[in-house]
């Protein structure tokens, strides 16, 4: 029982339950102590179940934690009884099997599961959220662009994610680069753009509009060259502006006509015939201006007529001349462009003819060889008999010389070609040595490599099996249990053996028994028929007879006896177990606790009827 | 509106309110001061509220008044394209204070002109000012499993001025359309036909 109840403090020290160094077995534990333990057991097995692992002073309160826990006891299918008394007035047998219960519900990776499901560093937080924004990003349904007002969109849950990018808008700004003004003059601009003109980045009103003003400021510097708009010249201003004020004027006026219904004020009055009149005035004086211009234009024409007459002598001579030339360039580059055809075809013949000439000059070769033989066949012909001999001479004498040479050659060579195979054979015999020292050096090497991967496997496999082995040393106890339970295995099987022993000593004794009684029942009744059959005749025999009937029945009342004896000291060793085990179960301390519960709940009602009765 | 009728109508009480109330500025500051009334006027970032408040020792509202008086001035002159006699007909300011805004007046003139113009060339209509665009690629719609069209879309940032082109923000609005390759070809060739008549 000692090693069960270790085995159950383990377990339920593992769970967090604050038990005291000394406590080694269930018959040290308070109340308390059953209560945090079942409490704590319940609350592994299923999370929130809101059972208090303390128990409050109020008397009912604890009755009330105790019937709960007994509640959930048997909801999870404990078959034996179960009570509030079974943790509140414990006795060991029921509260150890309860707890053992319990702890075999016990989840089997209770603590290293808490410690994944607990995101505890700040990355496994952030990975958590993402994954979270993602899901929901991914679940949540499609909307149309509008429906997302600057890439920002809202859940149903107040929260709100980016979709889509490009969340500012594109608004531009003009901006001022210090680009030259026509109405002041160089000093007075410059020391504008040195003094007062911000940079760029300042210029914009808010911060995201200044890539766009950039934008539209270089787009516009590309396309102004090319557009026919050029920014508008201060005279056309000034003609804009009149037509504009004209416009303004007509909506001032119309404006003022409805202000005079509502009331007529002087200032109004004024502003108006102000502007009447000098809108009146303004649009006359630009017609003037342009008439004075073109008047002047007419006399400057009327003076230079003469001059003009000779221009435009001077002008046709010129356009003649140039147009003759026109003409020579045109013809010009005709003919540059024939001249360039022709190089080209040319050009493309080059190689053709080259080819053409090498083959000519080999033929030539090849006939002048021919021809110088022939010539000398010519010089010799005069005379062509002795020539002939002196040749064949000559041939002979060749011949002969080659013979020479060749036995000269064979003597030479021989020993030289001996002396190439020897070499060429101890070559190959070195090279086939150099081969294979070069596979075994292969073979060596791979088995280096091989070996190499296997030490790194090795050693993988060693610091593994390390961490494994530091990991395991921590939980060195489960050792020392499985050592005990193969003592506890190995006990139990010497006890079964000798309790079989026992059994077939007391089958033996049995049979010996039944054996014994057997024959004193054969030897009676042949001790009976002898006696009963001379107590007819003898009167000796007669009393014999009647002794031997009543030693039969003594004995068999001696036999009856020794067996209740037997019974009886059987009867009492039960008894005397069950005064222990019922002596175990603590009954009068259990009976006075309750009792002085009882009391302090009496007391609790009492207070709280007089509090009633104080109230009402 | 206001901007004309009250430029014109610029009476004494105006004038002195002007004079006093520029009067903690010394003249670069003031230079400076009516230089970022002028860039509000062309459509950028107008003074520094915190700066120009500690600089004038004014509250708030007294650098609002500044503010839109010297626009208001500003927009005047320009408008009615007054010399430097008629200026001063105008005005009754200290010397340097007077230097201050015609030195604006005679660099910035051209700007001016060019933005107010564009206010009031365009009227009570809502105008284009800016577009972006992105390309999209549509892989597929609730009716077709696999779609593959491109859109365009087209983010047109349009402003309508108001009466008051000086004084106040004008009101943005976002119109935002998407287009096929059609649609697009639909807009760019209207545009042309559109500059061509202009």
């Amino acid at each position: 029982m000692d090693e069960v109840d270790r085995i159950i403090i383990r377990s339920l020290r593992e769970i967090g339950c604050d038990i005291e160094e000394q406590i080694d077995c269930l018959k040290q534990f308070s109340t308390e102590l059953v209560v945090e333990a079942a409490a704590r057991c319940i609350e592994a097995i299923q999370p929130g179940s809101g059972i208090p692992t303390t128990l409050p002073p109020s008397m009912s309160m604890r009755f009330r934690i105790g019937a709960a826990i007994a509640q959930a006891c048997t909801d999870m299918g404990y078959a034996g009884e179960v009570g509030y008394q079974t943790f509140l007035y414990s006795n060991e047998a029921d509260l150890r099997r309860v707890l053992m219960f319990l702890i075999e519900r016990l989840p089997k990776d209770g603590q290293t599961d808490k410690i994944v499901q607990e995101p505890t560093s700040r990355a496994a937080k952030l990975r958590k959220d993402i994954s979270l924004t993602i899901t929901k990003q991914l679940t949540s349904p499609w909307v149309p662009k509008f429906c997302r007002e600057d890439g920002i969109r809202w859940h149903e849950d107040g929260s709100f994610t980016m979709e889509g990018g490009g969340s500012s808008p594109f608004v531009s700004e003009p901006l001022q680069t210090g680009s030259t003004s026509h109405s002041c003059t160089p000093q007075e601009w410059r020391e504008y753009c040195v003094k007062f003109l911000p940079l760029v980045s300042e210029q914009v009103s808010a911060a995201n509009r200044l890539i766009p003003s950039l934008i539209t400021l270089n787009s516009r510097g590309i396309l102004a060259p090319s557009q026919q708009h050029s920014p508008p010249k201060a005279e056309e201003l000034r003609k804009t502006r009149v037509s504009l004020l004209q416009r303004e004027f007509e909506k001032l006026a119309s404006q003022h006509v409805e202000s005079q219904n509502a009331f007529k004020s002087s200032l109004k009055v004024n502003s108006r015939f102000a502007l009447s009149e000098r809108l009146q005035f303004m649009p006359e004086k630009s017609p003037e201006k342009k008439k004075m211009v073109i008047q002047e234009n007419a006399q400057t024409d009327s003076i230079s007529e003469t001059t003009e007459e000779r221009q435009k002598r001077l002008e046709e001579e010129e356009e003649l001349a140039v147009e003759k030339i026109k003409c020579e360039n045109d013809e010009l580059k005709d003919r540059i462009e024939q001249l360039q055809l022709d190089i080209k075809t040319l050009s493309a013949k080059l190689p053709q003819v080259m080819e053409e000439r090498d083959i000519a000059e080999r033929t030539m070769k090849d006939a002048g060889v021919k021809e110088a033989l022939r010539r000398k066949v010519l010089d010799l012909l005069p005379e062509a008999d002795t020539n002939i001999t002196k040749l064949q001479a000559l041939i002979e004498a060749s011949t002969q010389k080659l013979v020479k040479l060749a036995t000269q050659w064979e003597e030479h060579r021989a020993p030289l070609l001996q002396q190439y195979r020897r070499a060429r054979q101890l070559n190959s015999s070195k090279a086939s040595e150099s081969a294979r020292t070069a596979e075994a050096l292969r073979v060596t090497r791979e088995k280096v490599a091989e070996l190499t991967e296997e030490v790194r496997n090795k050693e993988q496999l060693h610091s593994y099996l390390q961490a494994e082995y530091a990991k395991v040393s921590k939980d060195n106890s489960r050792s020392a249990y499985t050592r005990r339970i193969m003592e506890i295995i190995g006990n139990i099987s010497k006890q079964k053996d000798e309790i079989d022993k026992i059994l077939k000593d007391t089958k033996e004794l049995h049979k010996e028994i039944n054996s014994l009684a057997g024959r004193l029942d054969r030897s009676f009744t042949v001790a009976d028929e002898v006696i009963f059959r001379d107590a007819k005749r003898d009167d000796v025999s007669r009393r014999a007879y009647k002794l031997l009937a009543t030693l039969h029945s003594e004995c068999s009342e001696l036999v009856k006896m020794v067996e209740e004896t037997g019974a009886n000291v059987r009867e009492s060793r039960d008894l005397e177990d069950q005064i222990e085990t019922e002596s175990a179960k603590k009954v009068s301390d259990n009976l006075e606790r309750i009792s002085a519960d009882l009391r302090q709940m009496k007391q609790e009602t009492a207070s709280l009827a007089a509090q009633l009765k104080t109230k009402v | 509106m206001t901007t004309l009728t009250s430029g014109l109508s610029w009476n004494s009480s105006k004038k002195d309110t002007l004079s006093l109330l520029l009067s903690p500025l010394n003249a670069d500051d003031l230079k400076e001061f009516v230089h970022r009334c002028a860039d509000k006027l062309c459509g950028r970032k107008g003074p520094s509220e915190e700066k120009f408040c500690s600089l004038g020792r004014w509250n708030r509202s007294q650098f609002l008044e500044a503010n839109s008086l010297i626009k208001e001035f500003l927009a005047e002159c320009v408008v009615n394209d007054y010399d430097k006699q008629k200026v001063e007909e105008r005005l009754s300011l200290e010397d340097s204070q007077f230097q201050a805004l015609m030195n604006c007046l005679v660099t910035r003139k051209d700007e001016l002109q060019i933005s107010i113009l564009n206010h009031f060339n365009n009227g009570q209509s809502q105008v284009l000012r800016d577009f972006d665009w992105k390309l999209k690629w549509v892989m597929g719609s609730s009716s077709l499993a696999s779609h593959q069209e491109t859109l365009l879309e087209l983010d047109m940032s349009t402003v309508k001025h108001t009466k008051v082109p000086m004084n106040s923000e004008s009101p943005m609005a976002r119109i935002s359309v998407e287009l096929t390759r059609e649609d697009v070809l639909t807009l760019i060739s209207a545009l042309e036909k559109a500059r061509d008549s202009v």
